[in-house]
């Protein structure tokens, strides 16, 4: 991570806390966040030089009004243009969660499936994962045929592995690892 | 004169050949008994000398011989000795050689026992490896066929509850 994008990010997290607005700044900076991963000409837009920071700004405006962003991270994106960062925005926004994770005590994970899990599987294993590991736990699933069945769940450095392709790779070890 | 053949006895004549022979005794050794004694002593020293000569030389000749018969001894006892130690080297290089090369040879065989080995290992190992492969590339075609949303469901449940469980 940048200096740039820590000192933003920091910031950022110092007045949502100020505020008390954490969670909601979270969220709407998420959703912001994926406006822009998943519309990259509009982050290409957000980017060109040749467009002057007004027309950015009322760009941010149309979205902020369709959000209805809170306002400190509204004028926190506004910022973000008038000082030229505006690249470091996903940086900031990674930053920012890493922040605000363990001050919720939360923990980000990530499940792969095979198949797309159904609502009450997810709330379930997201309980499971509380349990386990003493934390709020935001889950996000990926499909992954690869692993053909069963669910592999990554935590930080964590992985929990309980796929049909790891017991195939263990049965695969134990069948090489025995002598003729 | 009396006369009785071709043979005669003349006393005066006797008489006369025996005083001229007295006469040619004195004057024979009167001037020349010395030189001829004189030569003869010469000759008998000359012969004494060449004979003690013979003899020292028979002498030393007899002591060379012993000289030489005792170096030819020695010779002979240091030939024999220089044999008997050309023969034990020889001997003792034979079994070194022997030695090594039976050595050599142990370790050829054993290299090439042990390459045997270890390239029938491989194959073996490759052999099982392409079966274990196979076995699993068709188990994994099999579970992917046979694999419904119940089965899938069935799984995850499991899953989260083992992930509930263990800490």
């Amino acid at each position: 991570m940048s200096l740039v994008a820590k000192r933003y990010a920091q910031a950022l997290f110092d007045t949502a806390v100020d505020k008390n607005i954490v969670d909601e700044v979270f969220d709407e900076f998420s959703t912001v966040i994926d406006l822009f991963k998943s519309e990259a000409e509009l982050m290409d837009l957000m980017l060109t030089p040749s467009i002057n920071n007004s027309e950015k700004k009322e760009i941010l405006n149309r979205i902020y009004g369709e959000k209805s962003l809170n306002q400190y991270l509204r004028n926190f994106l506004d910022i973000l243009l008038d000082r030229s960062r505006f690249e470091y925005v996903l940086e900031i926004n990674e930053t920012f969660r890493q922040l605000v994770f363990p001050y919720k005590n939360t923990v980000e994970a990530v499940v792969k499936t095979a198949v797309p899990l159904d609502e009450t599987l997810r709330v379930a294993l997201e309980k499971n994962l509380e349990k386990r590991f003493d934390k709020k736990v935001i889950l996000d699933n990926q499909i992954d045929e690869t692993i053909i069945g069963g669910a592999v769940v990554y935590v930080g450095d964590q992985i929990i592995d309980g796929s049909i392709r790891n017991q195939l790779n263990q049965m695969k070890t134990q069948m090489n690892s025995i002598r003729l | 004169m009396e006369t009785t053949g071709l043979i005669s006895i003349d006393a005066r004549v006797m008489i006369a050949t025996l005083i001229n022979f007295v006469i040619f005794f004195f004057i024979v050794k009167h001037f020349f008994y010395d030189a001829i004694k004189g030569i003869i002593a010469k000759r008998q020293d000359s012969i004494t000398a060449e004979i003690t000569g013979a003899e020292e030389k028979n002498v030393s000749a007899g002591q060379l011989k012993l000289e030489y018969e005792g170096l030819l001894a020695d010779i002979k006892g240091k030939e024999r000795e220089i044999i008997r130690d050309a023969n034990a080297e020889a001997q003792a290089q034979r079994q070194a050689i022997l030695d090594k090369a039976h050595t050599e040879a142990k370790g050829i065989l054993d290299k090439a026992n042990a390459e045997i080995e270890l390239e029938k290992s491989k194959a073996m190992n490759e052999v099982k490896t392409n079966i274990v492969d196979l076995s699993l590339f068709a188990a994994e075609k099999i579970i992917h066929k046979e694999m419904d949303p119940k089965q899938h469901e069935a799984m995850i449940l499991d899953f989260i509850d083992k992930v509930g469980e263990a800490k």
